[in-house]
């Protein structure tokens, strides 16, 4: 008989501890309240023959249980000689060593201890075993196939594996051990294609990682068709230090704002933030329980280079990189900037706009627009008198800028068709006499108007329109109408246009047009206009690793924070984002830089995997007869499978429980027999 | 229950019946009026047997207590003595430590002596003696002095009532805060179990009885207390001091009864050569029994003391 934990029998040295017990103790006296003891002498009790040997076959009954349950606890499992690897001739074992190489293993001492259980499994593969080396972090590589492996003669391939194992490293990727699981599963189906004999081999995927995933690849391996023929054996990997902190941005306007979350095993709650290009600004102290986590304001301009934490064992989580954003506030107005006549349009925009601080600028034509304006544009109205040289506005709306249109006249569609590359745009002046029209529907899903949808909000009766301009948008692709009239034209469309969006107000929101700038949906429909633009314009404020960054419209060039250069061309999206940090996207007369980070999970504090390879586990290990028949025992993963099928802890604590319910019988017979004397 | 006429047996109750009455009052009650049922023909009046004695007048009495009718009808001068005789102070001494507490038959020695003592202050109130109550462990705790008045029995009562407490007994402290207190000559009854060094009892008995007082000395104590009959070998915890002794009764028992009945003939020995009456009380004994042995008592006592009157006025 063996043992999974033969140290649990160490705890068989209590049973000498219950025969001193037996040995020194008082008969079960009862305790009698007494007037006075004055004239007593204490006395021992005599214990009579007959309770001698019940003492004794307590004692005993006592001892088997304590025995039992430390035999249990130290999991035994018996080895036949059929199952001896020695004795037997099989046909082999095909094995998947699953190595992650995700951020997270950079943590201290973790990538040591991988590299040591992947060393001492390959040297025990037998002649007739196939051995397939992976790493994985967010997507799974193949570094050495169980073909490759069948090819060489069993010492080479093992010498092969061990070369190849030395040259991996841990990386910044996420970690997904869904997708490699299903690679390892992949690999395995191939190579029975290939070769139908093997079809009886016993498959094995050793998984050595820390665990620690997104919640979604947990899902995903909770949804893993397993199949019953193929063992699972995760090796959870525990970082050296139980002190870690994980610092990452938090999506928070305006400043920069971050999240420090602490693991629950940390002895320290005291950290400290520092910009360490940046010597100038004082570090900040950050207070964070164990388990818990804050959101704390950094800065309140914008900022840019590396945020780093100090205070915990592990940094390979400890820097965020945050990217300078550009300042993309400005409105601008293009047309008669004439604010104070009540019948142009500037004259409500300029009130409406004026307690929020935002700026707004007022221009006659786009070719009197500074460059740098429109640079920091975050949205564009034309209105009358606007509509020329649309080219201006092209590589704005292009880039993801949001145009809004006010139609005034007939010059308008002109301006729409050249400013979102339409072919035709038939546009009709409509004049309602003796009658008006008004807002029979709107669009609740789109973002500027969802505000509005709500019942409290959505009477737009009194909303006058005398004259509007009616657009045939039927032929018009990625056009959508937000806003219909009661005539059943658009009142308000939106046209797609590159990055941005083009939006086009049919009529006037002011007199003799309308009374929509006097209605109390105004100031709620302009500024979901500006947060609209604000969401389209502003690009994400991070990337994690391995994300693609978003493709330029030109060719570009991307320096990586090693210094390297990639050639992008026209479209071409970047992929390479294989390490955090600032990556310089230069294009034709722009350059920007984006803030490149590790994933959060990888700082999680708890695996979240465990319990569903756990399970897959435990699925594969209670059913399975004819692995073990073939199953070589040298491994520490093998034992472990034979003793869960065994199972013959269950039966030791069965009869344990046997032993204590006789022991509980035989014991309070006694004393009834004590008590009725 | 048992009923019968004209002596000791007459009318008793068995004690554990008679505990199952909640009530004080009602106990004292249900003892003195079945104690005086069955005593109908007794030749014993009472502690008033002089009530109603008149003798005759002798040269040297003080003629403010000739009996002016009497003299009409029978043309002879006789002295009334009621006022002496008649109106007697009692004070019940009651131990409240927690040694009190221990009973074996379903009720405790506590509750047992204080039916007792409220059967005698139900008799004495009954017969319109003043009565009055001293409860002590280690020093006195409550003294309400001896009174005859409306309600005053239901205050001695309530005082009866109250759980044993003390954690220890000092009976020297108690007697000599009696002697302390007592301002008259009184019948003093002392009800206690006596678990205490008695190393000054004789000599703080002595110093009562020398100021006047009566005394009467019930002695409580458990039959199991007298035996050590508790079958089998146990730990006994002292109620008082917590101790705890591992016993075989079979091996102790012998041992304890000659202690046992070592400190029994000293508290005897000390009531005898005072004068004290002693009653050794075991909690299984009717309560009638001690009241007419107390009856005895004071029958004794006052021909003893009327011979003694007599001799001292028929002298020179």
């Amino acid at each position: 008989m063996s043992f999974l934990y033969p140290g649990v029998l160490a705890a068989l040295a209590v049973v000498g501890y219950v025969v001193i017990l037996h040995m020194i103790r008082r008969p079960d006296l009862p305790r009698i309240p007494f007037g006075s003891v004055m004239f007593l002498r204490p006395t021992a009790a005599r214990s009579s023959g007959r309770r001698r040997l019940k003492d004794l076959l307590l004692m005993i009954l006592r001892i088997a249980a304590l025995g039992l349950l430390v035999t249990g606890f130290a999991r035994p499992f018996v080895r036949s000689r059929q199952q001896d690897p020695l004795s037997q001739q099989g046909p082999g074992r095909s094995l998947v060593i699953l190595l992650d190489t995700s951020a997270s293993m950079r943590a201290r001492g973790l990538w040591d201890q991988a590299m040591g259980h992947a060393r001492s499994i390959i040297p025990s593969c037998e002649p007739h075993d196939r051995l397939c080396l992976m790493t994985f972090d967010q997507t799974p590589r193949t570094i050495l196939d169980l073909r490759q492996w069948a090819q060489m003669s069993p010492q080479q391939a093992k010498d092969m594996a061990i070369q190849l194992l030395s040259t991996c490293r841990p990386g910044w990727s996420q970690t997904r051990p869904d997708l490699a699981l299903q690679a390892a599963l992949d690999q395995i189906e191939a190579d029975v294609a290939d070769d139908p004999s093997l079809a009886d081999m016993v498959n094995q995927v050793i998984l050595i990682s820390d665990m620690r995933c997104p919640a979604e690849a947990a899902e995903a391996i909770g949804g893993l068709d397993w199949p019953k023929k193929v063992m699972l054996r995760p090796i959870a990997l525990h970082p050296n230090g139980p002190t870690n902190a994980t610092l990452e941005l938090a999506d928070q306007a305006p400043g920069l704002w971050v999240k420090v979350s602490n693991w629950s095993t940390s002895k320290n709650d005291r950290f400290r933030l520092r910009w360490p290009d940046l010597p100038d600004i004082e570090p900040l102290e950050v207070y964070v329980q164990p388990g818990g986590k804050t959101v704390l304001k950094v800065a309140t301009g914008p900022m840019s280079g590396r945020l780093v934490l100090e205070g915990d064992d592990h940094d390979f989580d400890n820097s965020v990189f945050v990217a300078p954003r550009q300042d993309r506030s400005a409105i601008v107005y293009v047309g008669n900037p004439d604010r104070l006549d009540p019948q142009q349009p500037p004259f409500y925009l300029s009130k409406a706009i004026e307690p929020s601080g935002r700026q707004v600028t007022f221009t006659a034509d786009l070719s009197s627009l500074p460059a740098e304006a429109l640079r920091h544009a975050l949205l564009v109205i034309v209105g009358p008198g606007g509509y020329k040289d649309p080219g201006r506005l092209s590589g704005f709306v292009r880039q993801g800028g949001v145009v809004l249109i006010i139609a005034a006249d007939t010059q308008a569609a002109r301006f729409i068709m050249d400013l979102a590359d339409l072919q035709e745009l038939p546009c009709q002046q409509v004049q309602m006499d003796q009658t008006y029209a008004m807002i029979l529907k709107v669009d609740a899903g789109h973002s500027i108007l969802s505000a509005l949808a709500q019942p409290r909000y959505n009477n737009f009766t009194q909303i006058h329109i005398w004259r509007y301009f009616r657009f045939d948008i039927s032929h018009i692709q990625d056009c959508r109408p937000l806003m219909w009239l009661d005539t059943n034209d658009p009142g308000l469309f939106e046209l797609a246009c590159g990055k941005g969006k083009v939006l086009v107000l049919a009529h006037r929101w002011n007199m003799p047009d309308s009374d929509l700038a006097l209605s109390s949906k105004f100031v709620p429909l302009l500024y979901g206009l500006i947060e609209y633009a604000d969401s389209i314009q502003d690009p994400p404020a991070q990337y994690y690793v391995g994300q693609r960054l978003p493709a330029e419209l030109g060719p570009a060039i991307v320096t990586c924070p090693d210094g390297s250069e990639v050639q992008l061309a026209a479209g071409q999206a970047f992929t390479q984002t294989t390490m955090p940090g600032l990556y310089t996207i230069r294009s034709v007369g722009a350059s920007r830089t984006v803030a490149v980070n590790i994933w959060p999970t990888e700082g999680l504090d708890l695996p979240l995997v465990a319990d569903q390879v756990d399970a897959l586990n435990m699925a594969t290990s209670s059913s399975q007869e004819p692995i073990f028949k073939t199953t070589s025992t040298t491994g520490i993963a093998d034992t472990h499978q034979l003793e869960a099928r065994q199972g013959l802890w269950r039966w030791l604590l069965a009869a344990c429980m046997l032993v204590l319910f006789a022991e509980a019988i035989w014991s309070s017979k006694g004393e009834g027999k004590e008590r009725s004397s | 229950m048992r009923a019968g006429t004209g002596n000791k047996q007459a009318f008793q109750i068995d004690p554990a019946t008679l505990m199952k009455v909640r009530s004080l009052e009602l106990r004292a009650k249900v003892i003195v009026e079945g104690f005086w049922k069955g005593i109908h023909r007794s030749p014993y009046h009472g502690f008033s047997v002089e009530f109603s004695e008149y003798r005759p007048y002798v040269a040297g009495d003080d003629i403010r207590h000739i009996d002016w009718r009497l003299y009409a009808r029978t043309d002879r001068f006789y002295i009334k003595r009621y006022a002496d005789e008649t109106n007697m102070r009692c004070l019940l001494v009651v131990d409240r430590s927690r040694s009190m507490a221990f009973g074996s038959n379903g009720y405790t020695k506590s509750q047992y002596a204080g039916t007792l003592a409220a059967a005698i202050a139900y008799l004495l109130f009954s017969q319109g003696d003043a009565v009055g109550l001293t409860t002590f462990d280690r020093q006195i705790r409550a003294h309400i002095p001896p009174r005859n008045r409306p309600g005053y029995l239901r205050r001695l009562l309530v005082e009866l009532e109250k759980a044993p407490e003390g954690l220890s007994t000092d009976l020297r402290s108690a007697l000599q805060g009696i002697w302390q207190l007592s301002t008259r000559r009184q019948m003093v009854i002392l009800i206690s179990d006596l678990m205490a060094s008695i190393e000054h009892l004789e000599s703080d008995l002595a110093y009562l009885h020398a100021a006047g007082n009566d005394l009467i000395l019930f002695h409580i104590l458990d039959p199991v207390e007298l035996t050590l009959q508790i079958g089998r070998p146990a730990i006994l915890q002292d109620m008082e001091t917590g101790q705890r002794i591992v016993i075989d009764p079979a091996i102790a028992a012998h041992r304890y009864r000659r202690r046992l009945d070592d400190h029994l003939g000293k508290v005897k020995s000390a009531c005898d050569s005072l004068g004290i009456d002693y009653q050794l009380c075991p909690t299984d004994r009717p309560l009638e029994q001690a009241l007419l042995e107390l009856l005895q008592h004071r029958s004794i006592t006052a021909r003893r003391t009327h011979k003694v009157h007599q001799q001292a006025r028929r002298s020179p």
